[in-house]
């Protein structure tokens, strides 16, 4: 298998180039170049994911381990094909899904677990994207 | 001359209109919008045509209900521009479409945030906005209202819930993260709602604004009876703040101002903790549809790389939704 270079930096430099030469040749076509910068995008966020991917997997499987003890199939967990790991957590996500529609579990017991997968997620899609508790004043109606 | 042109200059003929020029402006999904040159009464007249086109999504209006509802906006003083000449089978068989008064201005969502030509007009904004969403609200279902819409449900907020519910039913992936917050909002569903006339889309990006301030309020599809917490949630929703978080009316202004000038054209006191409800299922309900257009690519539909892109956007809205369940408050 060739490893060097890694999908991640190939995807990377698909997204330079994109930027770098293809955006700025295209200044009297702006819908194409939009367009442009919305593949230069993906090809990043594609990037960031397979970098982080194994991270972020385990980090929500703990999780949801915790939220729905005894729920998931270690077969799969564990397999050495990404693609099965990939399906035992959705069949985690899917129950915890489940749950919260039949009121089995209260949206505050997951709320911790959604936020972090969230803030997980983003970090890599939307880097950009403000955590912050607190993205406005306060408003008060009187 | 193409086809288009002869149509369109039949059917303005009809009104004794003829027709000098026909330029195609930006669309949506199940409409087609055309800029038209006129000589009118002998003088010249720009108007806006509005189409069916071939597809629509659903719960969103046909042209010829849409008319309707924009004569009953235009009738209580909303700022939209007046619709007429409605004609059925315009542009193509089936496809119905009418004439707008032509109103300037600019409509996309972060010039109209952030131009610095537009920054006397975003002081103004909130009032515009809010006295022509009081006079919109001012519409109810009764007896002497008759418009071709669904019938009024008793509890909006619930209503709007089983929509929602149903339409995540539909998809292949589970979203546990908008499954909280449907329980979430289940729990704490408003009651006593009231029923009004609603726009179903107000925010930025539907705006028209000049110099000058609000030149008119577009795109009337969504409409529907519902609660005005809608309306005034909508605007709100994180990604209609283009950016601009920290001015939650639309990414051009502060709350207080925008409610009490609501109120102040006859709208009722605003309700914090509806606000906070239409909020949560605003920014639910836009990251369910960022879901489905991906699905819309996946599907074959529409191969449309902004589509497919906009399916990565959905844990956005999704986090909003859980920041402000965790906060409980605005």
């Amino acid at each position: 298998m060739q490893t060097r270079p890694d999908p991640s930096t190939l995807l990377d430099a698909v997204a330079l180039f994109l930027l770098e030469e293809v955006a700025p040749a295209l200044k009297a076509e702006k819908a194409l170049a939009f367009r442009v910068l919305i593949a230069a995008n993906l090809a990043t966020i594609v990037s960031g994911e397979l970098r982080t991917a194994d991270d972020r997997f385990a980090a929500e499987r703990a999780r949801l381990g915790a939220l729905l003890p005894g729920v998931g199939e270690p077969g799969r967990l564990d397999s050495p094909r990404t693609s099965e790991r990939e399906s035992g957590l959705l069949a985690l996500d899917r129950e915890l899904a489940r749950r919260l529609r039949s009121g089995e579990l209260t949206p505050e017991a997951a709320l911790a677990h959604l936020r972090q997968t969230g803030a997980e997620t983003l970090a890599v899609v939307n880097p950009r994207f403000d955590l912050s508790e607190e993205i406005e004043r306060p408003w008060t109606s009187r | 001359m193409d086809e288009r042109f002869e149509r369109i200059k039949a059917a303005v003929g009809q009104h004794g209109a003829s027709l000098l020029e026909v330029a195609p402006l930006h669309g949506g999904a199940c409409q087609e919008n055309f800029r038209v040159e006129l000589e009118h009464q002998g003088q010249p007249l720009r108007l806006a045509l509005r189409s069916d086109a071939p597809r629509s999504l659903p719960e969103s209006l046909r042209r010829r209900d849409e008319f309707e509802v924009i004569a009953a906006a235009t009738r209580v003083g909303v700022k939209t521009p007046e619709a007429r000449w409605l004609t059925p089978g315009l542009l193509r068989e089936g496809a119905d479409a009418y004439f707008l008064d032509w109103a300037p201005g600019e409509a996309i969502g972060r010039r109209v945030v952030r131009d610095q030509a537009l920054e006397g007009a975003r002081a103004r904004l909130p009032a515009e906005l809010a006295q022509s969403l009081a006079r919109l609200h001012s519409v109810r279902p009764g007896p002497k209202v008759s418009l071709p819409l669904p019938p009024p449900p008793k509890r909006p907020s619930l209503n709007a819930l089983d929509r929602l519910q149903h339409m995540v039913d539909q998809l292949p992936v589970p979203l546990p993260s908008v499954e909280a917050a449907l329980a979430w909002l289940e729990h704490r569903a408003p009651e006593n709602e009231e029923v009004v006339l609603v726009h179903g889309d107000f925010r930025t990006g539907n705006f028209l604004v000049t110099p000058d301030g609000l030149s008119a309020i577009l795109d009337w599809e969504f409409s529907h009876w519902g609660s005005p917490y809608e309306d005034l949630a909508w605007v709100s929703v994180r990604d209609w703040r283009f950016g601009r978080l920290d001015l939650p009316i639309g990414g051009f202004a502060a709350r207080a101002p925008f409610y009490a000038a609501y109120q102040a054209a006859g709208g009722a006191r605003v309700d914090q903790a509806q606000v906070l409800w239409w909020e949560v299922m605003g920014n639910v309900r836009w990251a369910v549809g960022s879901v489905y257009q991906g699905e819309r690519y996946l599907s074959g539909e529409q191969r449309d790389l902004e589509l497919i892109a906009i399916a990565r956007r959905n844990v956005e809205m999704e986090y909003e939704a859980l920041r402000l369940m965790a906060r409980g408050h605005l």
